[in-house]
């Protein structure tokens, strides 16, 4: 492209060649040594019976009928779509709506972004053991809040119930990922001409109708994107869970990547993990394959 | 497609114009009033927990919760202590894998965006696709052969090992953002350049790399958070607390003897873990933005 006009002798075109692989080389050593490597890895440790001790030895699709008929997996991945779906459905209303509250230009409206932006920057981890933190029994600030409401009987256990751990882990996860869904729909809107919106506003159009028949058709892009993000960061969730719930109670809340974490580094059975890990990869893969289908379709049909 | 619906939209409507009522921009109460309230929602629980950071041991594992402090004390952040390692050493990690990380991931992208962005050579492709191909397989899934390779590297326990995961992971964001980067820099003045008797290498440290300090920007915030709040890959691969980042080393506060919980030292961790971040990103926040246009745009 940028020789056009001007021949080069063949000499330069070996060492432009030569050049690009150069500076490409140290990318291609480090995707090749911890991309490639593990993953070609990954694929043929899943048909051995791979102890962290001792010799691997092949056993061929063992481990995927294993996985595939492990009660506790199936268990897991249940309680993984829950947790996605829960977190995506409340993640793209709250996100929504807040777009729609702090998009257009207000006095505080810098400052108001920035702090709901602000929990996205903290880790899943710490900010699991936040919540840990205002929500034990002993000494959480939530519960006291709840109990002095009348909304809890005193001593109330939020952890020890499934769905009550759950829901405290869709508000945690909606808390802290919000700030990143809402900026993307912002950005979506922003790029809608104001235009639109005045033309619609002398059609009599009113904010409901404005929002389902002109703002969100023109957002579908961003708000897939918002869809695909929650659902492929809360379906690998781990550190929430770990730090928070612990798997409990009674590894009920035990997610498809913590399922992995226990069978890999705690049941040390590196073969069959690598197998679940091989089932995760291909669930995600399906889930991208479904989301580029969907957001084709749409654009087709216009 | 987007684009298509919007003409639609515009077509559809009808061809008269107004201008934009100036006046009510700016003047929102409900807005002001609503989004005050939701951010000191939103703002409660780091609050919360910075207050529970400085507040005596007896009141912050008191039940029901003291909610503030009868004296600001700074014993807690001396509890997260571990046989080898104190909070400073966790600090230190921490800050050390998250740098690391910056300087491998922005030396590296830009280098690879450049070769993709400026040169033709065989197989370029083929390395482009595998490398943004990455972001359809999760990390986590890789983890158990990742930390078998890891043992055969000697590369567990260790923090340049961390950072040189850390760094490969982000690569398929940092490489596509410095390829679109350096393809967006005109072509003149390339050209110049070349006559001026820069070749194409050498114009990229001397002219090339100050038109893309943005997106190296941008990328290196992206690795220093991603780095810094990385859990699962640090929990399998670091085992002497004298190597724990932050992250680990609060979930070990955590568990603490007994199993029971301090919880003001634990809230004094969080404290020290969240803040940089929340500070990084007020101070940066106009490159995250640029980053998640470049991402959502495409």
């Amino acid at each position: 492209m940028t020789t056009t006009g001007r021949r080069r002798p063949p000499s330069g075109a070996v060492r432009e060649a030569l050049t690009g692989w150069g500076l490409a080389l140290p990318a291609t050593i480090l995707v090749a040594v911890f991309f490639v490597l593990p993953f070609v890895m990954n694929l043929g440790m899943s048909f051995f019976d791979w102890p962290t001790f001792g010799t691997p030895s092949f056993t061929g699709i063992d481990n995927y009928q294993a996985v595939l008929t492990d009660p506790d997996f199936g268990r897991a991945a249940l309680f993984t779509v829950g947790y996605t779906v829960g977190c995506s459905v409340l993640g793209v209303a709250v996100s929504l709506g807040l777009a729609i509250l702090v998009r257009p230009k207000f006095r505080g409206r810098t400052a108001i972004r920035t702090v709901l932006f602000a929990p996205f920057t903290i880790g899943f981890a710490p900010a699991g053991l936040l919540f840990l933190a205002m929500s034990n029994t002993r000494t959480g600030v939530l519960p006291a809040i709840a109990i002095s409401l009348g909304l809890a009987p005193h001593g109330t256990d939020w952890f020890a119930d499934t769905g009550s751990t759950l829901v405290l882990v869709i508000i945690m996860t909606v808390w802290k990922t919000i700030g990143l869904t809402m900026l993307v729909l912002i950005i979506g809107m922003d790029s809608i001409p104001e235009e639109v919106y005045e033309a619609a506003k002398l059609d009599g159009a009113n904010g409901w109708t404005t929002l389902t028949r002109i703002t969100l058709p023109l957002i579908m892009k961003p708000l897939s994107l918002v869809i695909l993000l929650t659902v492929t960061t809360t379906f690998l969730g781990f550190d929430q869970f770990f730090t928070l719930t612990e798997g409990g109670p009674n590894n009920s809340t035990v997610t498809i990547v913590y399922y992995l974490y226990n069978a890999a580094f705690v049941n040390l059975d590196r073969g069959y993990a690598a197998s679940v890990a091989v089932v995760v990869v291909a669930i995600m893969a399906a889930i991208s394959i479904f989301q580029v289908r969907l957001q084709r379709g749409k654009g087709g049909a216009s | 497609m987007t684009a298509n619906l919007t003409t639609r939209a515009m077509m559809t409507a009808p061809n008269r114009r107004r201008p934009i009522d100036r006046e009510k921009n700016g003047r929102h109460p409900v807005r002001l009033i609503a989004g005050t309230v939701i951010a000191l929602l939103f703002l409660f629980p780091i609050v919360w927990t910075i207050i529970g950071a400085f507040k005596p041991a007896s009141e912050a594992n008191a039940s029901p919760p003291v909610w503030w402090p009868s004296e600001f004390v700074l014993d807690n952040f001396g509890k997260l202590d571990g046989a080898n390692g104190s909070l400073l050493n966790y600090v230190l990690n921490s800050v050390t894998v998250s740098l690391l990380t910056v300087a491998i991931t922005t030396v590296v992208a830009v280098m690879a965006g450049y070769a993709f962005a400026r040169f033709r050579f065989r197989g370029q492709n083929a390395l482009f696709g595998v490398t943004v191909g990455m972001l359809l397989v999760p990390y986590p899934a890789l983890l158990v052969s990742l930390f078998t390779v890891m043992v055969w590297l000697g590369l567990t326990n260790s923090l340049i090992g961390l950072a040189l995961i850390y760094s490969t992971f982000q690569l398929p964001f940092a490489v596509y953002m410095m390829r679109n980067s350096f393809e967006s820099v005109p072509e003149e003045i390339l050209e110049a350049a070349q006559i001026d008797g820069c070749t194409k290498l050498s114009a990229l440290p001397r002219i090339v790399l100050r038109l893309v300090a943005p997106g190296i920007v941008t990328v290196a915030l992206f690795a220093f958070l991603a780095a810094w709040n990385e859990f699962l890959a640090a929990l399998v691969l670091l085992n002497d607390d004298a190597d724990f980042t932050l992250q680990i080393a609060l979930v070990n506060a955590q568990n603490g003897p007994l199993n029971t919980v301090d919880w003001g030292g634990l809230q004094a961790g969080i404290t020290v873990t969240m803040l940089p971040c929340v500070i990084v990103f007020v101070c940066l926040q106009r490159y995250y933005v640029s980053g998640l246009v470049a991402g959502s745009g495409k």
